[in-house]
């Protein structure tokens, strides 16, 4: 998900407006050269770049073909010109590959220049590449390929670590999980008492069915609002399935949780969207028998979940 | 639990990577650009092999200098033979990274450039110029998109995914949390912190994290410190509970007990435990209302 969110569309910009007045500028070099048959394609490739360049200012969803157009461009150009020049073959042909790299995710990049690399070693006239050069070739696709993947596994790591839900306020599934064990550890060696509200969140699919994913979003975090204004600071809300909340509450007994559960509901009522009206919400309270034992609570748990999900089809 | 991470493609690329550096050095016929290699070849292998150890803490260390310098160092003895890796200054930018390193790196590129140049034409060379400076602006613009994420990993609060190992803003954070917990709850809650050498760290946080309650967490204070805090019904349950963590621990260490019913900041007593002369120094208050 995160792989896709836009890049800084106007900086981004400025770098094709820069390849556009390179293009130009190759053209326009031509022209003083007295090349005028290589005037064409650069003059081609410069209104191409100008396209990508506004494709990718317009829509944020368009930067992959954007960056597939910058990518065709300066291949062509480039290598019509390796074609043509016998001098310093061995610095342009390192081009394309970190090109491709710098625009696209590092598993596409490096396919493609894997694929591409015998065009850009077969291209350059009269066997001027040598073993060496194929090899120091080969090296520079693979190490440059280190960089955005050691960006992607930081990437991981940090959503790995992070016990939020990636779309509203609440702890995700594993986090929710790992609270309740714990929670429920605590309460049994100090001998306290805890309850856990299933909630269940019905408008959910719907909303997302009939109004698309904004109003989804924000029927989420609406609810998260709501469920943290009304439970105290030390509960803890979790996602524990798509539109199954888990609400602990440690140090709470049965009838303390069948507050906070009305407490909950009427300021649920009250929450309307213009969409959808009030949040509907199903509220079950569970709490652990004396001498129950984890497995068995949070087997219960996801029945009473289960049950809240299946009785409002 | 490695596959989530993408450390196996990574590992395997990087593995990969060493392989063709050796090849490369093993190819090569300048000493001086052998040796490089070769460094570069083991630098990539370490890497791959520390990996696991680079998760456990983050580390501030500007390791981007490495690739940075070999880089550089090879195009100034070989220009011709590496002109083909000029433009992987531009790659190396998209690594967040402090801002000297990236001047550094800049300034890196123009030398590197400057050698490579001399064998070209002017046309050509000033084309390479231009086309460098675009691309180097390219990768600083993809950097600038994952700083925050950069930062994001520094700041990470639990510092190794599917462990109970968090770190020193996450404990300024519970402390308060815990404390007023257990004068509602009225029990007994107490900051052991824990100080021994920095080889010991390690393991002296896997042992502790094995012998803590599921609901009680290991924090990561500096390099060299630990702490937890300690919940129990009440001051015996809490004695007996901490005589048998602190029995269950080996290797060197000072160990410092202060019950949260006292007024406390976590500065004063990390610098009270890096002071203090007794290997164990216990503070309890019994609690008002017990």
């Amino acid at each position: 998900m995160h792989d896709e969110k836009p890049w800084p569309s106007r900086l981004f910009a400025l770098i094709y407006v820069m390849g556009v007045l390179l293009m130009v500028g190759n053209a326009a070099w031509h022209y003083l050269m007295g090349d005028f048959l290589r005037i064409l394609l650069p003059a081609v490739l410069a209104l191409l770049l100008l396209g990508a360049t506004l494709l990718h200012l317009t829509d944020p969803r368009y930067q992959r073909p954007s960056a597939y157009l910058v990518l065709i461009s300066s291949f062509l150009l480039l290598a019509v010109e390796l074609d043509q020049t016998s001098e310093a073959i061995i610095l342009w042909i390192g081009l394309p590959p970190l090109l491709a790299l710098l625009l696209l995710p590092p598993s596409s990049a490096l396919l493609l220049n894997l694929l591409l690399a015998p065009l850009w070693l077969v291209l350059p006239v009269d066997g001027q590449v040598t073993y060496d050069m194929a090899f120091t070739y080969l090296a520079i696709i693979i190490l440059g390929a280190l960089a955005p993947l050691e960006q992607r596994r930081q990437q991981a790591l940090l959503e790995a670590t992070d016990p939020m839900d990636s779309e509203c306020q609440a702890l995700n599934a594993s986090a929710i999980h790992e609270l309740l064990d714990s929670e429920f550890a605590r309460a049994t060696l100090l001998q306290r008492r805890l309850s856990v509200l299933a909630i269940h969140l019905p408008q959910l699919e719907m909303a997302h069915e009939q109004f698309g994913a904004r109003l989804r979003l924000e029927l989420l975090q609406r609810f998260c609002s709501v469920a943290h204004h009304t439970c105290r600071a030390h509960d803890s809300l979790g996602r524990a399935q798509t539109s199954l909340f888990w609400l602990l509450l440690p140090d709470t007994g049965e009838t303390g949780a069948l507050m906070v559960r009305n407490r909950l509901i009427s300021a649920l009522d009250a929450t309307v969207l213009a969409e959808t009206g009030a949040i509907a919400s199903r509220i079950a309270v569970c709490s652990p028998h004396p001498s129950e034992t984890w497995t068995t609570f949070e087997q219960r748990l996801q029945i009473k979940g289960q049950a809240l999900m299946e009785s409002t089809h | 639990m490695d596959s989530k991470y993408k450390t196996r493609s990574f590992r395997l690329t990087l593995l990969f990577g060493a392989g063709v550096l050796a090849l490369l050095a093993l190819r090569a016929t300048q000493e001086a650009v052998q040796a490089l290699l070769w460094l570069g070849a083991l630098w990539l292998i370490g890497t791959a092999t520390l990996h696991e150890l680079s998760q456990r803490w983050p580390t501030h260390t500007p390791w981007q200098l490495v690739p940075t310098l070999l880089l550089a160092s090879l195009l100034w003895l070989s220009p011709l033979q590496f002109a083909c890796w000029l433009w992987a200054f531009a790659i190396l930018l998209i690594l967040p990274q402090p801002w000297w390193l990236v001047t550094f790196n800049i300034l890196l590129a123009t030398l590197s450039w400057w050698r490579v140049q001399a064998y070209l034409s002017t046309e050509q060379s000033m084309s390479s110029a231009l086309i460098l400076a675009a691309l180097m602006l390219l990768g600083l613009i993809r950097s600038l998109y994952y700083r925050p994420l950069w930062q994001g990993i520094s700041e990470r609060v639990r510092l190794m995914p599917g462990t109970r190992l968090w770190t020193a803003s996450q404990l300024l954070e519970d402390l308060p949390r815990e404390s007023a917990r257990s004068d509602r709850e009225a029990t007994h809650t107490e900051l052991v912190l824990l100080r021994t050498q920095h080889r010991y760290c390690w393991s002296l946080a896997q042992a502790l994290s094995r012998q803590l309650q599921p609901f009680e967490h290991c924090y990561r204070v500096d390099g060299r410190t630990l702490a937890t805090l300690l919940t129990s019904r009440d001051i015996d349950h809490a004695r007996q509970r901490r005589d048998a963590l602190l029995a269950s621990l080996h290797g060197p260490r000072r160990t410092r007990v202060i019950s949260l019913a006292c007024p406390l900041t976590l500065d004063a007593e990390c610098e009270a435990l890096a002071k203090q002369s007794r290997d164990l120094v216990i503070i309890e208050k019994v609690p008002s209302h017990a």
